[in-house]
């Protein structure tokens, strides 16, 4: 279409390329964590390319977390109903 | 006029041999008023951007943008490599403009004000090697070009990159000898070469 | 018909429909016109030319005493115009050409000898001039005044192009075909229909072929030659045979002219290689080629007569141009009419922006990434036509952007658009296309379907809207003359912005968003399920952008798919989903891409409609009759009981065959044509199928037909899996579970199979067992491995 500016797509793969050397040293089951942590920080880049950092890098480390916590808050949420279900039934 | 790296450059001229044996590069010294070319695949466009971040450290400077090449997420990876304290402040100090077509190109470098701030024209001639103008206008448009470029070269540093014609047609038009013409120096640089040019002096 | 006007007093009035124009060889031009009395006239009128020429003082007199030395009849002088960029109009010297047909030589004389010159209004087309000056355009209903040789004294448009209900005139339509495809084998007969006649005649012998045809002409006098190859082959043909039997064809009404052949091209657009026959235009009639008109699959005729009618281009231009060239053409009368300088270059070069802008400015419109998965009740809500509306509503105009840069605290002015200003030129050209648009959505909104007048609606519509989706692109770069980029950056920075406050309104009001794009986004909310229920939405959105939004429906249910390498990536564009109607929206899967083979496309749908119909409750009972339908399918495939038709592949060659280094599937196919002295070029589709061994293609279009024992029909069976894995995903089959219920068990395929080149060499039965952890592409994505996304996506056909 003419843009000049790569796309916030083509700015995350190259972030996420540019630790390449850092994911070949991880173990095996630890890559697999980094990949899903990189997958998660997909979910936001349409902010990412609204924030229109130079670096993005800090969006996407910021989706990350964003993702994370999402997780961290429903495991909490879980965590209080089967408390509260234990409570209830006196065990 | 010093010609660099000779050995596999197609354009050239023959060398005379004097020219032959200098194989050096020399580095782009900013303070001084001459016109830098350089050739080679992708109008070296990595090049072109490192030193822009370089030159956008020291001071202000103008980037004109004649292929679609000025990928601004370099720049500033490259500002923060090197140390920047001010990603802001450095990347305002770059100022792009774009051009789409040949006649643009020459209209961009007619209101290009002359001053002493460094220039930096990236992929001079993609828009060029567009055939649905004709060869003559695009040869009187790349004298005019060259013209400013001389221009602008009396006040400050100016380098310009450009892209040899996209293989298997070979270019017949001349035209990048019209640019190579007016150059205080010319380097055709190759592959293998990527990260040995220096950028600064 | 006399060359020159009468010297006499006696005139006639006339109303009826204009047809065409164009220029005569020695004096003015001539204007067929369909008068109310069924009469075709063919009237002549005085029409000069004039252009203009810009630069320093001593070229531009040269050049002025250059010109007076030339035979031909012209007024020199200096005019003072508006030139859009400048604030101060131009002085310029301006040229009068009094006979129209010299001047597109005089005026690329004059550039080549002064090629330093700046030339305005120089290349305009004849209509386009003739439409500045009295508002004319194809079928419009005027009122001309002739004098007794008819030349025209007076012409009065009555008729607008934004008429919705313009009342068409009785044209006399003649279609002809040949009885084969050409391309594909030699034609014998040459069959025509005008009305309730048809005729078969054998185009051998030549001789009684010409004759029969000359007769028909002469006698149906067709306004319209509507043809299937008639750019291409048949027209050619036949102005070849009456030449070399010397039996003229009265093709063209006028017969001091002779038809215009235009040669094939290929051109780059945003990246695609676009391809357009060769043409062959009439005088005093039209020629369509079904085969080559824009709009033809879609809109037949209606359509392109709404593109010539909006456009003022004549009917042939119109029908066969890009939209980009028609909406330049609009652009290029409203200057016209604005009294604006329409430049021959376009010079306007980008204004510099420092580095930092570039991040917030050179962005598109706003693309989500979608909550990925199967999602029930959601409201599929769009801005009408997004982009041109941004234009119109805030004025964005090449010569008014750039002046201001849209920043946040500039944006609030999204809800003060700038009435006191002067409309600029872009949207003053899309304002009344857009109104026009609109009015038919909502007469297309009312008119039930039983309506005969729903088809019309929709082909006009339709021709409206895909002008509309290119103003966009215009009003940007390259060859469009009054384009900038900044006018672009602003559009899309208020799209943006209309989105964001979009789905600000959509989440105040309770709903959650589950997906945006653009200019379009999908939202639900518990309870809300009708109509009625998104008044309020939508409302608040109109009310807080500016722009026109409509329901595109309520959905039973939407998937939103994951990218193919890795399901834990959202994808944009790829979806597909069941309004409350019933009725089927797709996008980025196999039936909606144009080089699926027929058989995928019709299966694909095939499944979605038995999804569609099942209902929440019976999805179970859905799914079972998908797996019957597959098996089917997949029995027929593998029994040769697929017509080999259904299994071409239609895929465009990017480049010239000699540019390839390592030739796709298409290129090797085009090979074979060439090597049968068929020459494809860049953009032309290439149809072929997939066989076993080397090449791995045979070409659709050779003499022979294919061994049916060779095609590759893994490899049809691999495409039809994927397609189907495609849309059962979100219901939880992934291909594990696809090829358990369908087989009693796993063959996965080993991803090797399809590395880059094509689909390489196997056997139906050879396939490699895999591991069994779930569906393929999320093993891959889990492995991370980084090997070219070509081992999936090269089935489909990216790899050009």
């Amino acid at each position: 279409m003419g843009r000049t500016l790569p796309s916030i797509t083509m700015a995350f793969l190259q972030e996420q390329e540019s630790f390449n050397r850092f994911r070949r040293a991880l173990r095996r089951s630890d890559q697999l964590v980094l990949d899903d942590l990189f997958a998660s920080a997909r979910q936001h880049l349409s902010a990412a390319a609204y924030a229109a950092h130079s670096l993005p890098f800090e969006s996407f480390l910021l989706a990350m977390l964003i993702e994370e916590h999402k997780q961290v808050l429903q495991l909490r949420s879980m965590l209080e109903d089967i408390m509260a279900e234990r409570r209830n039934t006196g065990s | 006029m010093r010609y660099s790296g000779l050995m596999d450059n197609p354009f050239a001229p023959a060398p005379t041999p004097k020219q032959a044996t200098e194989l050096e590069i020399a580095p782009l010294r900013p303070g001084k008023q001459e016109l830098l070319v350089i050739a080679g695949p992708h109008a070296v466009s990595q090049y072109m951007l490192s030193l822009t971040a370089r030159l956008a450290q020291r001071g202000p400077l103008r980037v004109l943008d004649g292929g679609n090449r000025f990928n601004a997420y370099t720049v500033a990876r490259e500002l923060r490599r090197a140390g920047t304290l001010d990603q802001t402040q450095a990347l305002s100090r770059i100022r792009v403009a774009r051009a789409f077509t040949c006649h643009q190109v020459l209209s961009l470098l007619e209101n290009t004000p002359r001053r002493s701030t460094p220039t930096l024209v990236i992929d001079l001639l993609d828009t060029f090697y567009d055939e649905s103008v004709n060869l003559e206008e695009r040869r009187r448009l790349a004298h005019k070009c060259a013209g400013h470029l001389r221009s602008l070269s009396q006040f400050a540093t100016v380098a310009v990159s450009v892209r040899p014609p996209r293989p298997p047609r070979t270019d017949p038009s001349g035209i990048l000898e019209i640019i190579q013409d007016v150059a205080d120096q010319f380097v055709f640089h190759q592959p293998q070469d990527s990260g040995q040019m220096p950028l600064l002096a | 018909m006399a060359d020159t006007p009468a010297a006499g007093n006696h005139k006639t009035e006339r109303t009826g429909w204009f047809l065409d124009i164009y220029t005569h060889q020695h004096n003015g031009i001539v204007i067929w016109f369909l008068g109310e009395d069924g009469v075709r006239y063919r009237l002549r009128q005085r029409f000069p030319v004039t252009f203009y020429a810009d630069g320093p003082a001593p070229r531009l007199r040269l050049l002025w005493r250059r010109l007076q030395n030339l035979p031909h009849e012209l007024e020199l002088g200096r005019a003072r115009r508006r030139e859009l960029f400048h604030r101060e109009p131009l002085t310029l010297l301006s040229i009068r050409v009094n006979q129209p047909a010299e001047q597109p030589r005089l005026f690329h004389r004059i550039a080549r000898d002064f090629p330093d010159l700046t030339y305005y209004d120089s290349d305009i087309q004849l209509a386009l001039r003739h439409a500045a000056v009295y508002n004319t355009f194809p079928l419009a209903r005027c009122r001309i005044v002739a004098d007794q040789r008819n030349w025209i004294q007076e012409i009065e448009t009555l008729d607008s192009p934004w008429e919705l209900d313009a009342p068409a005139p009785p044209l006399r339509i003649l279609r002809m075909r040949p009885d084969s495809d050409p391309a594909r084998s030699q034609p014998s007969f040459l069959l025509a229909n005008f009305e309730r006649y048809d005729y078969r005649l054998a185009l051998k012998p030549e001789r009684p072929m010409l004759i029969n045809l000359r007769a028909i002409l002469l006698h149906h006098d067709p306004d319209l030659i509507l043809t299937s190859w008639g750019d291409t082959w048949l027209l050619p043909h036949l102005l070849d045979c009456s030449r070399r039997g010397g039996i003229p064809l009265p093709l063209n009404r006028d017969p001091g002219c002779s038809a215009a052949h235009r040669p094939e091209r290929t051109y780059f657009s945003y990246g695609q290689v676009i391809y357009r026959g060769q043409q062959v235009h009439l005088f005093g009639r039209w020629h369509l080629d079904g085969r080559n008109v824009m709009l033809w699959d879609d809109y037949e005729l209606e359509g392109s007569l709404e593109v010539a009618r909006v456009s003022s281009l004549p009917l042939q231009t119109a029908a066969r141009v890009s939209p980009g060239t028609a909406i330049s053409s609009m652009q290029i009368l409203t200057a016209l009419r604005m009294g604006v300088l329409v430049p021959w270059h376009k010079q306007q070069a980008e204004r510099p922006k420092t580095a930092l802008e570039m991040f917030a400015a050179d962005q598109g419109g706003l693309v989500y990434q979608p909550i990925t998965g199967l999602h029930h009740d959601v409201a599929g809500i769009d801005f009408i036509s997004m982009y041109p509306g941004i234009m119109v509503h805030f004025n964005i105009s090449p010569e008014t952007a750039g002046a201001r840069k849209p920043n946040p605290g500039e944006l609030e002015r999204i809800e003060t658009p700038h009435r006191g200003d002067e409309p600029g030129l872009v949207p003053r050209t899309l304002a009344p296309l857009l109104g026009k648009r609109l009015a038919f959505k909502n007469r297309l909104a009312s008119t039930p379907r039983w309506n005969p007048r729903c088809k019309s609606y929709e082909a006009r519509s339709s021709a409206q809207k895909w002008l509309l989706v290119t103003c966009f692109g215009y009003l940007g770069y390259k060859n469009a003359r009054f384009g900038r980029i900044e006018a672009h950056e602003a559009v899309t920075a208020y799209s943006r912005e209309a989105l964001l406050r979009a789905k600000e309104a959509a989440e105040e009001l309770g709903f959650s968003v589950l997906h945006m794009y653009v200019d379009g986004m999908w939202v639900k909310k518990p309870g809300a399920r009708t109509v009625e229920d998104l008044q309020p939405l939508l409302e608040a959105i109109a009310e807080r952008t500016g722009l026109p939004i409509a329901l595109d429906g309520i959905y039973r249910w939407v998937a939103f798919l994951p990218s193919r390498l890795d399901g834990r990536v959202p994808v944009a564009n790829r979806y597909f989903g069941v309004f409350q109607d019933g009725s089927i929206k797709v996008r980025g899967i196999e039936a909606r891409r144009r080089d699926s083979p027929p058989f995928i496309v019709k299966t694909q749908l095939e499944i979605l409609r038995l999804l569609a119909s099942a209902g929440t409750a019976g999805e179970d009972a859905g799914l079972e009759r998908v797996f019957r339908l597959l098996r089917r399918k997949l029995g027929l495939l593998r029994s040769g009981g697929v017509p080999v038709r259904e299994l071409i592949v239609s895929q465009k060659l990017s480049r010239e065959l000699d540019e390839y280094r390592v030739p796709s599937p298409p290129a090797r196919a085009a090979a074979q044509l060439q090597a049968i002295g068929k020459t494809l070029r860049a953009g032309q589709k290439v149809h072929f199928l997939y066989t076993l061994g080397e090449p791995g293609v045979y070409a659709w279009d050779l003499p022979e037909p294919p061994d049916s024992s060779a095609l590759n029909f893994g490899y049809y069976r691999e495409l039809l899996l994927r397609a189907a894995v495609s849309v059962l995903e979100p219901f939880g089959i992934g291909r594990t579970k696809l090829e358990e219920r369908l087989f009693g068990h796993t063959q996965t395929v080993a991803s090797s199979l399809f590395t880059s080149g094509g689909p390489g060499v196997y056997a139906r039965d050879s396939f490699a067992s895999g591991e069994e952890d779930g569906s393929l592409f999320k093993r891959i994505g889990c492995e991370g491995e980084t090997s070219s996304p070509g081992n999936y996506n090269n089935v489909q056909l990216a790899g050009d």
